[in-house]
């Protein structure tokens, strides 16, 4: 399969008809004909293209990801310098959002048409209308522009040495990338809560006199899981990729910029170890899905034929 | 329910508290720091100080770089700087520079005269660079010797003591003015670098300089901070830090004062910025063209139709329309009340009717659909124009497809072709190199074939020495740029400086921000 995938990343980036030597070079810039010719000999854009890839996929296979064509920087080293912002701006927002998520689905489930559950249709609808860089805009509009509680964009802006003093940098971000993570995921679990109120076990459970908090922890939150894990489990990918929308609207210095960054100059060596990296991820996630689903549920069992 | 309530308006309150708490202070311009927005090169955020031997001008490039000579605001008188002082030949054709002693870099390293024909010859060798340089240097006894393969050097550079010698083919009249925007690098750190990919070499996010600053702190992705150059000769800087940012949002981050300095020609970022009291501004006329290139092999090929396109679209109105103030019409690379303006070109007031009878004159193929491509799709102004110009082709018979270009604009334009009509831009140097463009050594002449006349004419009034030579020579210019039409001039576009109030000691008079010229930076505060 990562063949496979490996194989069209390579030929989708390099069959195009953008020549990524005149791509890193503005009309007015291109300086003598021979000396470009010659960059595309060092960099092996003359090579055949069955050779090239092979070259590529032996090079990622040994750990050497290449350089960008844009910045002559590594490209492991790009990854190194982008990953962390990722990382800290996903992961905050995956655990904000799941803590949220499924407190307020839980609930909801148990006490239909109660508050929380108003609260979390609500926030539903509008984190699944309105797209997260248009939520992200907003938020700037009114936290950034208008009443200035709250700093445009940038991960760390001069002058700012310690955590807390990068900690506002983060706020408008992650609640936007919360909020959006947000919706599906109450909706989920509050669906998975009532799906699982209405089984025979959790009726059993009552007609016994179990306390309605063990019911609700012990019984209906752990078999309500299953769904919702399996949404997680594909959100890990994001961790890879990042949000392109919401690092470009806040000038985040992640992956998700660095991707739009290189397809805008058509820097082909990120495009296509960032590509590859993300399918690896969402490989990885299918896996993990499966292997969720199997502890959760005794009925599923990997490899198994029954 | 109620205390539910209430525990929420509590949660609410204490997060807003929170906030404002740890909201970010407002960055005035102080005399320890002030922060500008540049476009950095390498994409993505603060990636990299772009290389000045292709693009120069940043504050940054101000603020470290140095050449032999250093510009006045009209790019043309120059001051010595590196250099104390040249001396060129009765015959025009050898120039000789004096290097100033005791100069040093920011590594503490001399300066030497190595590091000045090191520079002159590694021009010749990367793959990006400015074409005022190249076509300068490769009037140099001897350059076609150098190039990306080899480590030769020009024979028509010698030295002798703090001396450089420069042998010319010919004499060329803009070689100290483009000397001044040519910045010296150090060939004791780049000598073993592969200079082709100099653009692109880790270089650039701390480079050994002569000027001012130095940098300090290169948190990448982030910004940049400039701080004093400790062995610079001059008066130390007055401002402690300069801190280079990339801005999505120029306007929003000058009022909340985040942004001390930046430069720009988007127009709605210039009408924008007339709200903001605390920042003051200087309108300035640079050679910044656009203009139509027209593809010449298709429906285009008879010049008549090319004439057509020049009454059909009203130039006049749409240009004020959407740059105002900031846009003036041109009919010519030497627009008029600049010197040498040729007076007879016609003004090409909007004629439809006169368009038609031209383009029947020509023969024009209706039924052919004319490709009007662009690659400046981000910039919203220069959409609307270029629909408006479509709109305006329509209506003298032409079907016209609009549409931005997604591949990159070098090879869409000089390779691909694929278009009859594209909109260019040219941020020029001088008029020189608006025509230097149909030399057969620049992309655009290379599309259109060879042209011997424009290239004799070019490399004439590179070598003009006299202003009745140089006159002359872009009067026959214009005629012929005029009698061909292969590109049709649009307008100009000004440059803007947008500058914090709270900084003095800037010049009196700004240059074009697209070159390098005496910005007295080191002079700059800030209250």
């Amino acid at each position: 399969m990562a063949f496979t995938i490996s194989a069209l990343i390579f030929f989708a980036s390099r069959l195009s008809p953008i020549d990524p030597i005149l791509a890193m070079i503005p009309p007015d810039m291109a300086s003598d004909s021979a000396n470009l010719e010659q960059l595309r000999e060092e960099l092996g854009l003359n090579d055949h293209i069955i050779l090239q890839y092979l070259t590529w996929l032996k090079n990622i296979a040994t750990g050497d990801f290449g350089y960008s064509l844009q910045s002559g920087q590594q490209i492991s080293e790009i990854l190194a310098l982008r990953m962390p912002a990722t990382l800290e701006l996903v992961l905050t927002a995956l655990i904000l959002s799941t803590i949220l998520a499924l407190t307020l689905g839980l609930f909801a489930g148990a006490k239909k048409g109660g508050i929380a559950d108003k609260l979390s249709r609500v926030l539903g609808v509008v984190g699944i209308a309105i797209p997260d860089f248009f939520i992200g805009l907003a938020l700037l509009n009114v936290f950034a522009y208008r009443v200035s509680w709250l700093p445009s964009g940038n991960r760390v802006a001069p002058g700012q040495i310690t955590f807390w003093d990068r900690f506002p940098n983060y706020i408008l971000p992650v609640a936007t990338l919360t909020i959006a993570m947000l919706a599906v995921l109450i909706r989920y679990t509050r669906n998975s809560v009532l799906d699982t109120l209405n089984r025979d076990f959790v009726k059993t459970a009552r007609s016994k006199g179990v306390p309605e908090w063990r019911v609700l922890y012990s019984h209906v939150f752990r078999n309500s899981l299953g769904p919702v894990m399996v949404l997680l489990a594909f959100r890990l990918p994001l961790l890879v990729g990042g949000s392109i929308l919401v690092e470009t609207v806040f000038q985040w210095p992640g992956i998700g910029t660095t991707i739009i960054a290189a397809v805008t100059a058509s820097d082909y060596p990120v495009i296509m170890v960032v590509s590859m990296l993300i399918a690896m991820v969402i490989l990885f996630a299918s896996f993990l899905v499966d292997i969720v689903k199997s502890i959760l549920d005794p009925r599923v069992r990997l490899g198994g034929s029954n | 329910m109620r205390k539910f309530h209430k525990s929420f308006g509590a949660i609410g309150l204490a997060a807003a508290l929170a906030v404002s708490v740890l909201a970010a202070p407002t960055q005035a311009a102080t005399n320890n720091s002030i922060t500008v927005a540049e476009v950095t090169a390498g994409g993505g955020g603060v990636n990299t100080i772009s290389t000045p031997w292709f693009a120069s001008g940043s504050i940054s490039h101000h603020a470290m770089f140095r050449g032999l000579f250093k510009a006045d605001a009209n790019l043309v008188s120059v001051k010595p700087d590196l250099a104390s002082g040249y001396k060129f030949s009765k015959d025009g054709k050898t120039l000789t520079l004096t290097l100033k002693s005791g100069i040093k870099w920011s590594d503490g390293k001399d300066l030497t005269v190595d590091d000045v024909v090191w520079s002159i010859n590694s021009l010749l060798r990367v793959s990006k660079s400015n074409a005022i340089f190249v076509n300068a240097f490769k009037e140099i006894v001897g350059s076609e010797a150098v190039n990306a393969t080899n480590k030769a050097t020009m024979s028509g550079i010698t030295t002798k003591g703090n001396d450089i010698i420069i042998s010319l083919k010919s004499p060329i009249n803009v070689m100290i003015p483009v000397l001044a925007q040519f910045m010296i690098m150090p060939k004791h750190v780049l000598a073993d670098e592969d200079i082709l990919k100099l653009d692109t070499n880790s270089f650039w996010r701390n480079p050994v300089v002569l000027g001012p600053y130095k940098v300090g702190t290169f948190s990448q992705g982030n910004f940049i901070t400039l701080v004093p150059n400790d062995k610079y000769e001059g008066a130390k800087p007055i401002i402690k830090e300069i801190n280079i940012i990339v801005s999505s949002n120029l306007v929003a981050d000058a009022k909340s004062g985040k942004l001390d300095y930046f430069t720009t020609n988007d127009p709605d970022t210039i009408r924008a910025m007339s709200s903001v009291s605390t920042f003051k501004s200087a309108p300035l006329d640079v050679l910044f063209y656009r203009y139509l290139v027209v593809n010449p092999t298709g429906p285009f090929s008879n010049v008549k139709s090319r004439e057509a396109l020049k009454y059909a679209i009203d130039w006049n109105k749409l240009v004020p329309a959407i740059y105002g103030q900031q846009g003036k019409v041109i009919n010519s690379g030497v627009a008029s009340g600049m010197p040498h303006h040729l007076s007879s070109i016609p003004k090409y007031k909007y004629d439809k009717a006169k368009a038609t009878a031209l383009l029947k004159e020509a023969d024009f193929d209706f039924s052919k659909t004319i490709r009007l491509r662009t690659y400046n799709q981000s910039q919203p102004a220069v959409m609307i124009l270029l629909t408006a110009v479509a709109q305006q082709l329509t209506e003298v018979g032409m079907k016209v497809e609009f549409l931005p270009w997604t591949g990159d604009a070098t090879t869409e334009l000089w390779t691909n072709r694929n278009y009859e009509l594209a909109l260019k831009g040219l941020s020029a140097f001088n008029v020189s190199e608006w025509f230097g463009e149909y030399s057969n050594m620049a992309t655009f002449g290379k599309s259109i074939g060879a042209q011997p006349e424009f290239a004799a004419l070019s490399s004439k009034l590179l070598q003009a020495t006299t202003l009745r030579d140089t006159g002359k020579i872009l009067t026959d210019l214009q005629k012929l740029e005029q009698e061909k039409m292969y590109k049709l001039p649009m307008h100009l576009l000004k440059q803007v400086v947008f500058i914090s109030k709270n900084i003095s000691g800037t010049p009196t008079k700004w240059g074009n921000p697209l070159y390098v010229y005496q910005n007295n930076i080191a002079s700059w505060s800030a209250n």
